[in-house]
């Protein structure tokens, strides 16, 4: 048996052409997420997720700094107890990833949270690279 | 009641335990060479401008009644002699480049923000600090925002440099789970050089809360070349080892985020060339406080 995630494509033709990424799944844009990523998740939780057939996926990273095993353990809770389906996320720097764009060969195995899926940084597209270090990097 | 603040921020953690939502009241009795929040200062309401989004397109300069706002060849003016703060100009602003800094807010709506978070204070211990500036310097509107917070069931901190009357800190006491009091500077001179205060009220303030039971944690900026020195060190870690109820020491490295911030309130940075101090430096200062202190010291 085979799930389908609904997940909008990665980039859109926004007027006169031009292409812009968007955010992955159900996640805010990150330019909508002004004030951190506890009213994101609320927000996101307001819509019925339970029509979604297969579940409704969003990404949420975070600056490293912030990343405490305490942390995300009530993020994930919330998330849940909210109505949250799947909660993916990085807790990469956009340093290391800008240093791993700069010299891949210098970051074979860096591993990134994409979407449904994880792979090695170098190895995506460069469209994908771009949207990933342009991911909002909830932080404070 | 309302009382004049400059941010509510939520998903703080860094102001308390768990994830918080940390209210800023705006107007500070200190004036520290290092404030890395400049805004928090004056209790009045301040333009933010920031240079580098303005792209000329003269709207503040119809707008503005006092004649405050100049363009010319790309370079915008900003008089702040003659601006009277109306913020007429945020309002036509595109880009943002003006802000407003400081509103006065009710404690019905402080609280709202506040409360959108709790179920991210249930899962982690979390709750409301308020910080500022400083937010004795309101103190019935910060008592009276405690109180409704208390009434919610929340946890409460106070960020305070306690420089203020006793009765009014032993008034919020009640309603406090946890002070998280300034030590600055533990010579007394050189606490009214650095901060512009004396030093001996806030001994005695610290005291006196001590021997109520307030539950503590002394948050000490370092700053090199002013207060980190040895005998400071010394006498941060005597301080905690006098009054029982400190739980922690907070050591705070200078950092200089809040130069940007004088830059949009238009003052001069009297310390342009203070820098990150190096983290093996920190790690010192945190082992040579802890070394003859009966509390747990960390790098806050």
């Amino acid at each position: 048996m085979s799930f389908k995630v609904w997940e909008p494509p990665m980039r859109t033709e926004a007027a006169f052409g031009r292409i812009i990424p968007i955010a992955q799944g159900l996640t805010p844009q990150s330019c909508a997420m002004k004030e951190g990523i506890t009213p994101a998740i609320l927000s996101a939780n307001t819509l019925p997720l339970r029509l979604f057939s297969g579940g409704a996926s969003t990404m949420w990273d975070l600056d490293p700094a912030l990343a405490t095993p305490e942390t995300l353990k009530s993020l994930v809770k919330t998330f849940i107890a909210t109505g949250g389906q799947i909660y993916q996320g990085n807790t990469t720097s956009v340093e290391e990833l800008e240093n791993a764009l700069a010299e891949p060969e210098k970051y074979p195995n860096l591993m990134v949270r994409v979407g449904g899926f994880s792979s090695r940084f170098v190895a995506l597209q460069p469209d994908v690279q771009r949207e990933i270090v342009q991911r909002h990097r909830h932080s404070h | 009641m309302k009382g004049r603040i400059f941010q509510i921020q939520r998903f703080s953690i860094q102001d308390g335990p768990g994830i918080r939502t940390t209210v800023f009241l705006k107007g500070c009795p200190l004036n520290c060479l290092w404030c890395h929040n400049p805004e928090s200062r004056s209790p009045q309401r301040q333009i933010f401008f920031t240079p580098g989004q303005c792209i000329g397109c003269k709207v503040c300069v119809e707008l503005c009644s006092q004649g405050a706002h100049k363009i010319e060849n790309g370079e915008h003016e900003l008089d702040r002699e003659a601006c009277v703060i109306c913020g007429e100009c945020v309002t036509g602003c595109y880009t943002g480049a003006l802000e407003v800094v400081g509103r006065e807010a009710s404690v019905e709506e402080v609280l709202a923000e506040v409360l959108k978070d709790r179920p991210f204070y249930e899962t982690s211990g979390g709750g409301m600090t308020l910080s500022g500036g400083e937010p004795l310097a309101q103190f019935e509107f910060s008592r009276a925002i405690l109180t409704a917070a208390r009434a919610n069931g929340l946890h409460t901190c106070v960020e305070t440099s306690g420089f203020a009357p006793f009765a009014h800190l032993s008034a919020l006491l009640p309603l406090v789970d946890l002070f998280y009091i300034d030590c600055k500077e533990t010579d007394p001179a050189r606490h009214l050089e650095f901060t512009g205060v004396a030093l001996a009220p806030i001994v005695e303030n610290l005291t006196k809360l001590d021997a109520l039971g307030a539950v503590m944690a002394l948050r000490c900026p370092i700053i090199p070349g002013l207060n980190a020195r040895e005998d400071h060190f010394q006498g941060i870690a005597a301080l905690a080892n006098r009054l029982v109820n400190i739980k922690e020491i907070h050591i705070l490295p200078y950092h200089p985020l809040g130069r940007s911030k004088l830059e949009r309130l238009g003052h001069p940075d009297p310390n342009p060339d203070w820098d990150f101090p190096e983290k093996a430096e920190v790690a010192a200062w945190v082992e040579t406080v802890a070394r003859d202190c009966r509390v747990p010291v960390i790098r806050g």
